[in-house]
């Protein structure tokens, strides 16, 4: 597989923050990925680098091999769309389309009038004018319609109600059947896209802490429910996700699947092994990492 | 006791169940991954991987240039695999459910013929 | 697509050996300024609005105690409100088109370039216009009202077309001044903005005072009147060619 983006040591410091913290990943090409993360965990700034928008302060990005930076050979292959995207001024969706048709080489201007019909953006409202939905909508459809070989989508559901979020769901995915390329949706909504997406990198306070494909997740957690002393003789020793007691039921999430000796132990001892979400897995991978830091703040 | 299995052996059963119930017929064209991705909303990567499960075991075929076919035979394959299978993923749990019920094996036995199942002439 | 293997990359590859001129999106940058022509048709009608006030203010100057007698010729300096809205605007559409154009991948280098071909364009059309009203002036004696905003003796002296060179000229260097002072807003925030503003503020007037102390206030002043409009076209170009330098600076490591 080839890595169309390789990001190697990025770190990006504002005066007071770091967004970015040594971050190494690499995207592969005709890949649709998922890039989760907390608010400020530094997804946004991660995709501003990668497209030239920010720079970094030490580290390397290659985007196709080449530094993105002022390259207009790399460019415009490439197309992010901010989640609180300004326009021009005073400008409808048609003069922004317009203006994308002009900038994109593959841009398909027929697929963006059919999106705007199918996604209800206004013909006549200035974009300014729009709900948040619709101007979200305009954002998706220059995404899509402009068919970049690298198109980042920021949480580009916002303000969009269910039935909105799964055209655009629906759309993206016929869209890339046919034309494949490399995509990152950046989303809260993880359950949303956990099919959709072939590989998740989840970032949390600037750094990396999960970069795999969706399938080998399955094997990062697994919850356990029964009889609370069964439970806690197979999780003894690993490491809690999350633990809830009832009683004498309980029901615990560890880190790392189980072999085939504790499969059979688990039947014996009649407990229900639960696949554990992604949804699930990003919550207790991101705020377990909050809970270690709190306890080495409280030692320290 | 499921773990819940993998999206791709998900669509794969699918498709068996499709042919093991005659949706799909012997050398019917089978969906194409595109179309599998489209209906159950998923990464045509997953459902690709799902269909090379069905092609690996025989129960596919690829015509270049026409897609995926349901290949001769595959229907009696996957009958005799669910042959097998059937006393571990289905008599099995029954079991299991019985002794907790404190109900014995010549119990269930007859309560499985009371069912008269179909075909049951032969029992 | 083929059921085996994963999304075919064909479609992908073929497009990306293309090698592209890197100035080949420029005309696209270009356009960009032009999707919705405010920038040309607000100062247009500054142009024409400042043109029409003056008339009434020479026409009621005129009729004053102790001002030019009817017939005497009346000179304002209403021109130039339509350069102060151009220098407006090119730092509006500076603060307005650039967010987007990060957004449709333009590197900062093609935006600026096709900015700068619209405010050289622009330029020409003011400097046309300019002229063209300095011409009616000279044919009509002020449109009849001896009313001069154009045709100003200093800049005709040469002619109606050294008037106009200077028109588009100066308008072309303060749209780059314009537009680098948002520039300079968005890369640096407001805080450092004012305090460029405020060195180059106390640079000029140490400059003045230096140059004072060398060759006195009529030294100075006689420079001043020693400068034509072709001589005025030619700093004001050149400060232009040097804005464009600093705006390339300022925009390289601006953000949206």
């Amino acid at each position: 597989m080839d890595a169309v983006i390789e990001v190697d040591g990025l770190t990006r410091r504002y005066r007071s923050t770091t967004a970015l913290d040594a971050v190494s990943v690499r995207f592969e090409r005709d890949v649709i990925h998922g890039l989760l993360g907390r608010n400020g965990a530094g997804k946004t700034t991660l995709m501003s680098t990668v497209t030239a928008q920010e720079w970094p302060t030490s580290g390397e990005v290659r985007v196709f091999g080449q530094h993105p930076h002022e390259n207009e050979q790399v460019l415009p292959r490439i197309c992010f769309v901010r989640e609180e995207q300004q326009y021009l001024d005073d400008a409808r969706a048609s003069h922004a389309f317009a203006a994308a048709a002009m900038a994109f080489p593959r841009w398909d201007q027929e697929f963006a009038e059919r999106l705007a019909v199918e996604f209800k953006v206004p013909e006549k409202t200035r974009i300014k004018k729009m709900s948040r939905g619709q101007r979200s909508a305009v954002g998706v459809i220059i995404g899509l319609a402009s068919r970049a070989e690298v198109t980042f989508f920021d949480e580009p559901y916002m303000g969009l109600d269910a039935v909105a979020r799964q055209l655009f769901y629906d759309r993206l995915l016929a869209d890339y059947a046919e034309h494949p390329r490399t995509i990152v949706l950046s989303s809260h909504l993880i359950d949303e896209i956990a099919h959709l997406i072939e590989h998740v990198v989840l970032l949390d306070e600037g750094r990396v802490v999960l970069d795999e494909p969706v399938e080998e997740l399955r094997d990062r957690a697994v919850t356990l429910v029964g009889r609370a002393d069964a439970v806690g003789e197979l999780t003894a020793g690993r490491t809690v996700l999350q633990h809830e007691g009832m009683g004498r039921t309980s029901r615990t999430t560890v880190l790392g699947g189980l072999d085939a000796g504790e499969r059979r132990r688990a039947a014996e001892l009649d407990l229900d092994l639960l696949p554990v979400s992604l949804q699930q897995l990003v919550v207790h991978l991101t705020s377990q990492r909050e809970r270690h830091e709190q306890q080495e703040r409280s030692t320290s | 006791m499921d773990e819940g299995r993998a999206l791709f052996v998900q669509i794969a059963e699918q498709v068996e169940a499709s042919v093991l119930d005659g949706t799909l017929e012997e050398g019917e064209r089978a969906p194409s991954t595109n179309e599998l991705a489209a209906f159950h909303r998923i990464n045509p990567a997953t459902a690709a991987k799902g269909i090379n499960l069905l092609v690996d075991r025989g129960i596919l075929v690829k015509r270049r240039g026409l897609g995926m076919f349901v290949a001769d035979g595959a229907r009696e394959v996957l009958r005799a695999e669910r042959r097998r299978q059937f006393a571990d993923h289905h008599i099995e749990p029954m079991l299991a459910e019985a002794g907790v019920l404190g109900l014995d094996v010549e119990t269930v036995v007859e309560l499985i013929r009371a069912r008269g199942v179909p075909g049951g002439g032969a029992g | 697509m083929s059921a085996e293997t994963r999304p075919s990359t064909t479609s992908s590859i073929t497009q990306q050996a293309v090698h592209r001129s890197p100035y080949a999106r420029v005309p696209a940058a270009f356009r960009l300024h032009l999707v919705n022509r405010q920038i040309i048709w607000i100062p247009l009608i500054v142009f024409g609005g400042a043109w029409a006030l003056s008339l009434g203010i020479g026409l009621w100057a005129q009729r004053l105690d102790g001002g030019p007698g009817p017939g005497d010729p009346v000179y304002t300096g209403s021109g130039q409100a339509a350069l102060w809205c151009l220098a407006f605007m090119a730092a509006y559409s500076g603060s307005h088109t650039f967010p987007f154009a990060l957004a449709l991948s333009f590197s900062r280098r093609v935006y600026l370039l096709g900015t700068l071909l619209v405010f050289v364009l622009i330029a020409i059309c003011y400097g046309i216009v300019f002229g063209a009203a300095a011409a009616v002036e000279q044919a009509t004696d002020g449109l009849g009202l001896h009313t001069y905003s154009h045709a100003l003796p200093f800049l005709v002296a040469d002619g109606i077309w050294v008037a106009g060179l200077a028109a588009a000229v100066v308008a072309l260097m303060l749209m780059l001044i314009g537009f680098g002072a948002s520039m300079l807003y968005r890369r640096f925030g407001v805080l450092v903005f004012w305090l460029v503003l405020l060195v180059l503020t106390v640079l000029i007037v140490v400059a003045v005072l230096l140059t004072v102390q060398t060759v006195g206030w009529d030294g100075l002043w006689g420079w001043f009147d020693r400068q034509t409009a072709l001589s005025a076209a030619g700093w004001s170009g050149l400060v232009a060619v040097v804005m464009a330098g600093v705006d390339y600076g300022l925009i390289r490591r601006a953000t949206a």
